[in-house]
């Protein structure tokens, strides 16, 4: 396996001088599917956001398939996408067909070919027959599924999602786990970012958990006790423990 | 707001190119304001058994309709008020006022069937093609290069964007009236923190807009796909144009 990403030493401290994380380092293959989880304010999507170059840091660097992010970040444009927890700011269309095609048209390929990543997206988010429809008419679920359409229309080797099973019913939730699942299958890699362990964890090849701006676990997610769970704030997605390990408020 | 209320797949003339479109309706219109009065009846009476024809609705046409009449109204009413004569009103300008409100409501049934079946983003798609044209005309003739942006994009996303903007307004204010805003009678202390968190949440928005265009690769040099013209295009356009020639005939 090759390496993706390699994180060295990366700080990030917001303007008034509280400290996001410190000297994380991390790296990241090729075909992995890894969880980043910890409690909220952990840090846990501004080291996604790094991970895309739309964070700057205060020090160290984020190195993609050997470049530093700080030089040229199209390739990385080309090759990772991003799902935003708040999906309504990702959709860029009139149409949903459109806003898939945003992408690709940005990659310069021809219409026909546009055309057919659209409609392959499409299929995959489970969206086929909804080409037409205006976005703002989807239901929450729906409009996950065309963000994570949007991006994969692009064909990245990489997809992060953010929060993907926030304020999802069961339903949708399955079907983002659905897609995951098939998506692992097909050896892209997979950076979920989320505390909801118990919807995605059992498919993760790696659990990276983050509190107070450090890396606390770093491994196989059998290799995780329960009793870490909730001392970073999250609920033990094992059988036989969820929901009864997490803390008494 | 977006003026463009497009339902795919709705009407037949939705498969038309914009272009072919837009030629019909700049036609439409210059005609309209040189008929006399039948031939103007009959366009205004064609364009709305047009509109069923092909599955456009009316529904959605009342207050731009109210808006149009008002308009005609206020116009009657400056051409024909105190004529100076002693008359309050001039009776005789009444019909060259009713012809004006025809005309306008001519355009306005027209521009309904144009708007209600092009996407916004297929009219500004020709924008930025015209936009690389002129710049791609300067770099080859003039020898020199003109920054013209992607201005299809620009239209895409401001139809896009507008209607975040009041959805925003929205969210902002029944947040408020739901924390007793309205009650006081001094709503303007109240309409400034409002304010101050529309405008917020609308850059916000704007950002991430930004971001995500970023983040999928956004590019001036995008591919932009233009639907060539099919017959049924040439013989729209074409249709404008003999309503433009009868006009011109004094028709």
């Amino acid at each position: 396996m090759s390496e993706l990403f390699r994180v060295e030493g990366l700080s990030h401290s917001f303007r008034d001088g509280t400290e996001a994380f410190s000297n994380i380092d991390l790296s990241i293959n090729d075909g992995e599917f890894i969880v980043i989880a910890g409690r909220n304010g952990s840090g846990k999507t501004l080291l996604a956001r790094h991970l895309v170059g739309i964070s700057t840091p205060t020090k160290g660097k984020v190195i993609f398939r050997g470049a530093d992010l700080r030089g040229d970040v199209k390739a990385l444009r080309r090759s990772v996408g991003f799902v935003f927890q708040d999906t309504d700011s990702q959709i860029l269309g009139q149409t949903v067909a459109e806003d898939v095609a945003f992408g690709p048209s940005n990659l310069k390929l021809s219409p026909s070919e546009i055309m057919t990543r659209t409609k392959e997206a499409l299929a995959e988010a489970k969206l086929s027959g909804a080409e037409e429809r205006r976005p703002e008419t989807l239901s929450g679920g729906e409009k996950r599924r065309l963000a994570i359409a949007g991006v994969l229309a692009m064909r990245p080797d990489c997809l992060i999602l953010d929060e993907p099973f926030a304020n999802l019913d069961l339903e949708s939730v399955n079907d983002i786990v659905r897609i995951c699942g098939e998506l692992e299958k097909s050896g892209i890699t997979l950076i979920i970012v989320t505390h909801e362990l118990e919807k995605i964890l059992f498919l993760a090849h790696r659990l990276i958990i983050l509190d107070k701006g450090e890396i606390c676990f770093d491994g196989k997610p059998s290799a995780a006790a329960p009793e870490l769970f909730a001392a970073h704030g999250l609920a033990c997605p094992f059988e036989g423990h969820f929901p009864w390990t997490y803390p008494q408020p | 707001m977006n003026p463009f209320a497009f339902e795919p797949l709705d009407s037949p003339l939705a498969n038309l190119s914009a272009a072919s479109k837009a030629i019909f309706l700049i036609c439409v219109s210059t005609a309209a304001m040189s008929f006399s009065p039948i031939p103007l009846v009959l366009l205004i009476v064609g364009g709305l058994l047009l509109m069923p024809a092909m599955r456009i609705p009316f529904k959605g046409m009342g207050r731009a309709g109210a808006a149009i009449g008002y308009l005609a109204l206020f116009s009657a009413i400056v051409r024909g008020i105190f004529p100076g004569d002693g008359r309050v009103f001039a009776v005789e300008t009444l019909p060259d006022s009713g012809l004006y409100a025809a005309r306008l409501a001519a355009v306005f049934v027209f521009a309904r069937v144009y708007y209600v079946s092009t996407k916004a983003s297929e009219l500004g798609d020709y924008l930025s093609a015209a936009a690389r044209g002129i710049a791609g005309f300067f770099r080859k003739n003039e020898g020199r290069s003109i920054v013209l942006s992607d201005p299809g994009m620009m239209v895409s996303l401001s139809l896009l964007f507008l209607p975040r903007v009041f959805e925003n307004y929205r969210r902002v204010k029944e947040a408020a009236e739901l924390r007793g805003y309205g009650i006081r009678r001094n709503r303007l202390a109240g309409m400034l923190p409002m304010l101050q968190t529309f405008v917020f949440m609308s850059i916000k928005g704007a950002l991430a807009a930004a971001r995500s265009m970023e983040l999928r690769g956004y590019s001036e040099d995008r591919t932009i796909s233009l639907r060539n013209f099919s017959r049924l295009d040439i013989a729209l356009a074409a249709s404008g144009a003999l309503l433009l020639l009868l006009a011109g005939l004094g028709i």
